[in-house]
């Protein structure tokens, strides 16, 4: 096999470090181990004012990508918006999601975007120009089923999930199922953290809530903590370093992630392999795809008293979430590194190597 | 020197990347980064790649200028410290060029493939003009030495402030004499932050 030159393409969000850069760095890795030179290209991307979405794809549409550092580039791995708008002859797309806010969040509390004229015509505006970039692609990959189905749904085009295995995988471990439920992601609105907070208002057992995460609902969330006498119920710990990760995962009775659709949540797997149950929400996304429901967690309606309920069923019985948290790590072992760089490689390999005769 | 007491700023600090096949000019932006944070501000780096030939030259200028830095994430970064070409460009009310040596200035190197036509000409126009609104658009301007800030001032007119950056970068990450480095790096700051 010739190793390649690839640019894995990212959309930078200043200050803000979530799962799609751990998703690029470990595929970044992945790659490398597999021979291929690898290097991350950045480009900050702001969303405020809204117009400015725009300028920041046409950044990266100016960008030439084809030569870095004097060298012919072979492959480029697009994976967020606006970073399929780089223009290649190999590009591949490995999407983690398009501009949330104009496309499922729409019409949400999660979304700025209103029924106005000039934002309406903004969203189909960019809606049309993703549809054109993306079937640019020579390959077209997801994170997750839930990226798909909205590519299919709003932009016509078909794709192939391809998952990929949590950066802990190699060190998560299950421990004993303590009294605390477990909520890791980063504090923001779309993530439901003020779901899970009030969830735990009206709970009857002694199940605490521990919440690892930072972000701009950080402040917010507090507040709402404290308003509701709930300091020795809900502790915010605010970002974490991997090893007391590792620790609250082993420790805790359950994982409660309920964020709205999110495109694939590492968290679910991460807790599958401490052999921990999942609480999700009906309309959660991509956690749907490895939670079933009384299997390997429980799915319940987007709530408190939905997520309540089933904070109680584990609080109350401790064989049930051991039982849930052993078959759920079958789903998360699986998972690996290597197929998802296979596939992303072999779907470059269908053209014919740049300067040569096809 | 009394240290003046400050209230902890979002600060990025941006400048171009060739390629690690090309050396790493990261270098001083990663201390600076790390400088900042240690003083207790929020600071990160940004970088995009810078191509060769007159064409990408002005195509990655404009790139730059595109961004606007001015938030993240619904929260505000109080200053942009650019490092070098054309990181200068981005929008941001609030920007700072520390231009440590030439290498980091806007290259004059204008003959390579093109050079002489009416087309070359009027894109290097193009791209003095866009550097020096750039730089213009900077509250403070720094050269490393003498030699940059003299081809700054040839170059666009612009008259730069010297801001050496430290000795023996590289030895200190290497473990060298950190105390000494850092007070250096406190004085560096201090006039950056202005």
């Amino acid at each position: 096999m010739t190793p390649l030159r690839i640019l894995i393409l990212e959309a930078q969000v200043p200050f803000v470090h979530g799962g799609a850069e751990i998703l690029v760095r470990e595929l970044a890795a992945t790659l490398g181990a597999h021979g291929h030179d690898v290097q991350i290209v950045s480009v900050p991307f702001t969303d405020h004012p809204k117009d400015e979405i725009f300028a920041g794809a046409e950044a990266w549409r100016r960008l030439d990508v084809t030569r870095v550092g004097g060298r012919d580039v072979d492959l480029v791995i697009a994976t967020k918006f606006p970073t399929y708008f780089a223009r290649h002859p190999r590009k591949v797309l490995w999407l983690v999601h398009q501009y949330r806010a104009a496309y499922e969040l729409c019409g949400t509390r999660f979304s700025d975007f209103s029924h106005s004229p000039r934002d309406v015509a903004l969203r189909a505006r960019l809606i049309a120009a993703d549809t054109r970039m993306l079937g640019e692609c020579i390959g077209r990959f997801t994170i997750a089923q839930t990226v798909s189905d909205r590519l299919a749904q709003y932009n016509g085009l078909d794709s192939e999930a391809l998952y990929s295995p949590p950066k802990l995988a190699g060190r998560l471990r299950a421990g004993p199922y303590g009294d605390y439920v477990l909520t890791v992601t980063r504090l923001e609105h779309v993530k439901r953290v003020d779901l899970a907070i009030d969830a735990f208002a009206g709970e009857r057992s002694s199940t605490r809530l521990v919440i690892a995460g930072d972000g701009s609902a950080r402040q917010s969330l507090r507040d709402r903590i404290e308003q509701r006498g709930l300091q020795d119920r809900v502790t915010l710990l605010g970002r974490v370093d991997d090893s007391q990760l590792v620790e609250l995962y082993a420790n805790c009775r359950a994982v409660l992630f309920a964020p709205y659709q999110e495109d694939y949540g590492y968290v679910t797997l991460e807790a599958f392999l401490c052999r921990k149950p999942v609480i999700t929400a009906r309309d959660s996304g991509g956690p749907l795809e490895f939670v079933r429901d009384g299997v390997t967690g429980l799915i319940c309606d987007p709530t408190p008293e939905g997520l309540r309920e089933a904070v109680d069923r584990f609080g109350s019985d401790r064989a049930f979430a051991e039982e849930l948290g052993r078959q759920a790590y079958d789903v998360a072992s699986d998972i690996s590194w290597n197929r998802v760089a296979e596939r992303l490689v072999a779907a470059s390999r269908i053209h014919a190597p740049l300067g040569t005769p096809a | 020197m009394t240290a003046i007491v400050r209230t902890p700023l979002r600060v990025l600090v941006a400048g171009a990347t060739a390629g690690p096949d090309d050396g790493t000019p990261g270098a001083l932006t990663d201390a600076l980064v790390a400088h900042l944070r240690r003083r207790g501000h929020d600071a990160e780096s940004i970088g995009l790649p810078l191509g060769a030939g007159n064409t990408r030259r002005l195509n990655d200028a404009c790139a730059w200028r595109l961004l606007n830095l001015s938030s993240s994430n619904a929260c505000r970064i109080d200053l942009v410290i650019a490092t070098g070409f054309p990181a200068w460009c981005v929008r941001h009310p609030r920007k700072v060029a520390w231009i440590a040596h030439e290498g980091a200035l806007a290259p004059d190197d204008w003959n390579d493939g093109g050079a002489g036509t009416v087309a070359d000409a009027e894109r290097r126009q193009r791209l003095v003009q866009l550097d020096t609104r750039a730089l213009t658009e900077c509250s403070r301007v720094f050269a490393g030495g003498v030699l940059t800030a003299e081809r700054l001032r040839r170059w666009s007119g612009i008259e730069a402030s010297l801001l050496a950056p430290p000795p023996h970068e590289a030895d200190h990450a290497a473990g060298g004499r950190a105390g000494d480095q850092s007070r250096v790096w406190d004085s560096i700051i201090e006039q950056l932050l202005g």
